[in-house]
């Protein structure tokens, strides 16, 4: 099955690196997390007892098929939704409910449309007290860090999805959380967009001091951007593996041909790839085959 | 995954024949074609309506009498019905005597449209001390409207979208309202007099029974429909309870509200020409039916036009204000 794939020996540099990033203060501390939803006349697990920590400036995904909880697991964090078992600390502190100390960016961008990009950047800061003028401060130098100052008085109607995407991080970023939840924020950008994205996500990420939990069903994307991989299987949602990524962050952003990459992501691919195989035999009868005889009568 | 665009073949965006032009099906026509069909949609109807009145072959059906002759009962400018006339013209000629005169006419509620032009002239423009005002009757109803609609909205609207944000608050409001809204209106005329006297009271109690129940269920339902994303979003960036719905749920659905109450306005229209009939009569209704006993169809229809164009033109040029008002909503593509 999928041990067979074992990731490569660290190195002397990656070892170091993540000794440095475990020594650094816990941010995230999930324990024991079950999340069960009423099903017909019982009750499914979604997530059947998470653990998880994540330390400060560690990036950090998550991966699985789909029906894992992965999506559910960042909204629990968030306080969207609540759990039935388990805890969630962010920073010794237990969650109860949405808080400032962990912002979310979604799939779906959610930038509020009456508001301007500068309004909806400064929507937090102002939730949070700040005078107007100084919201409008912060929030011009957050738009100058994801590089859109100048459409400060455009309507998110207006942008690409690109650009929605970061004035969307931005917004989260101005209310400077801890952990920034981000659930599968790429998915609905096209392949180059999303390449740019990635690019742009570290680079601000390795300027500022935040924790990134990242949501995502795309193996390249978790491999080219985490520290640290959360591997879940479905039914119920369960860690398989948290994987360490045997790699270093070179100046020019990671590439997928770097050999220590192929490795891994072969390895998550041979993870999900069995658990998915396993989970299929489980519930779902394979679709009957049908043979269309009858079509292409006197073709080769 | 990489949406790998779909090939099409060049200029297939271009080729559709220019000879499909005005009858092609699902095509919007070009602003010059949609202007023309937009005063078409009006002119159509104004050339039947000339035709049947000055084409005196078409229809007119009655004889209006210019001379009665030696018909006893006929009178000039009254209207006998074709074979009538044709049977009185019969036997007096056979009986020596002198036929009556007629020319074609239609019945008297078909008047011609430079008639009721004439009529909206003088409602627009009336002589000195004439009669009864058109505008006046129309001014009239006009207010009536206005403050029922105020009145409604200052309790329904917040309480439409209370409901809508709060289910608590939509579970203890929302069964009595939806009970309510069945009962009708009018019914509660004799109530409402009783209660409110005979002038205007009542009649804005009716306006405003007949518009506030549907006003909170629809508005309720319009702030259910606000991208609950939206609300999650400003959650997860501190915002909470009034201020979640002063922030977010307001402005997320005021242009959807906005169109809700542009269309319970109209609905208020209607009201109102029931509420009229209370009490002591007013306002167009009260004008239109005093009119009509008269045979005085010509201001009938000249009301009827004004109510028309007043409804219609308030309509167009709140759509305008509405796209003004919320240029964020238009600059979607």
């Amino acid at each position: 099955m999928s041990g067979s794939l074992a990731l490569p020996e660290q190195s002397e540099d990656v070892r170091a690196r993540f000794a440095r990033i475990k020594a650094r203060e816990e941010i995230l501390q999930v324990r024991g997390l079950v999340k069960r939803v009423p099903s017909g006349s019982g009750e499914r697990t979604i997530l059947g007892g998470i653990d998880l920590v994540t330390h400060r400036r560690e990036f950090l995904c998550v991966v699985g098929p789909s029906g894992c909880g992965k999506s559910t697991l960042i909204r629990t964090i968030a306080g969207l939704e609540e759990a039935q078992g388990g805890d969630i600390l962010v920073t010794g502190r237990p969650v109860h409910g949405p808080g400032p100390d962990r912002a979310m960016v979604f799939q779906g961008y959610t930038l509020f449309p009456w508001l301007s990009v500068l309004r909806n950047v400064m929507f937090g800061l102002e939730m949070a007290g700040l005078p107007k003028a100084e919201a409008d401060r912060q929030a011009r130098q957050w738009l100058t860090l994801v590089g859109l100052e100048p459409y400060a008085d455009a309507y998110p109607a207006q942008l690409s999805g690109g650009m929605k995407q970061r004035v969307a991080i931005a917004r989260a970023l101005a209310i400077q959380p801890r952990i920034l939840l981000m659930d599968e924020p790429f998915s609905a950008l096209d392949a180059r967009t999303r390449a740019r994205m990635q690019a742009y996500l570290v680079d601000i990420w390795r300027k500022i001091d935040v924790t990134i939990l990242f949501i995502t069903h795309d193996l390249d994307e978790a491999v080219l951007l985490a520290d640290r991989i959360l591997v879940l299987k479905a039914n119920p949602g369960e860690v398989v593996e948290l994987m360490e990524v045997p790699a270093l962050r070179p100046p020019g952003g990671r590439s997928l041909d770097d050999p220590a990459l192929e490795a891994t992501l072969a390895r998550l691919e041979s993870l999900i790839h069995a658990h998915e195989q396993a989970g299929a035999e489980d519930d779902e009868p394979a679709p009957p085959v049908v043979k269309l005889d009858s079509v292409g009568h006197g073709v080769d | 995954m990489a949406e790998a665009a779909i090939p099409q073949p060049a200029g297939a965006r271009k080729s559709r024949p220019v000879s499909a032009g005005w009858f092609a099906v699902g095509r919007a026509p070009s602003p010059r074609a949609r202007l023309i069909l937009g005063v078409l949609s009006f002119l159509l109807p104004l050339a039947i309506w000339s035709a049947v009145s000055y084409l005196p072959f078409l229809w007119h059906p009655l004889i209006e009498i210019t001379d009665p002759g030696d018909v006893a009962y006929f009178e000039k400018g009254m209207r006998a019905p074709g074979d009538a006339f044709a049977a009185e013209v019969e036997a007096a000629k056979a009986g020596g005597q002198a036929p009556p005169q007629g020319v074609p006419a239609n019945p008297v509620y078909l008047p011609a449209p430079h008639e009721v032009a004439v009529a909206l002239w003088k409602a627009v423009f009336p002589a000195e001390g004439g009669g009864t005002s058109l505008l006046g009757a129309f001014w009239h109803s006009v207010q009536i409207i206005f403050w029922a609609f105020l009145i409604s909205s200052a309790v329904g609207v917040p309480l439409g979208v209370l409901c809508g944000a709060y289910s608590s608050i939509g579970r203890l409001t929302e069964p009595f309202v939806e009970f309510f809204r069945y009962l009708p209106a009018p019914a509660f005329g004799a109530l409402a007099v009783a209660v409110l006297g005979i002038y205007d009271g009542p009649k804005i109690a009716i306006v405003v029974i007949g518009t506030f129940f549907q006003q909170v269920l629809i508005i309720a339902a319009t702030t259910r429909r606000v991208e609950y994303a939206l609300l999650e979003a400003a959650q997860t960036l501190g915002a909470r309870n009034l201020r979640l719905v002063r922030r977010v749920v307001v402005p997320a659905i005021l242009p959807d509200l906005y169109n809700d109450q542009r269309i319970l306005l109209g609905w208020a229209w209607t009201y109102l020409i029931v509420a009229e009939l209370v009490g002591t009569s007013s306002g167009i209704t009260f004008f239109i039916t005093q009119q009509a006993r008269y045979q005085h169809f010509e201001n009938v229809y000249a009301a009827i036009l004004i109510l028309g164009v007043v409804g219609f033109g308030s309509d167009l040029l709140l759509a305008r204000l509405g796209r003004w008002l919320f240029p964020w909503k238009a600059t979607s593509a």
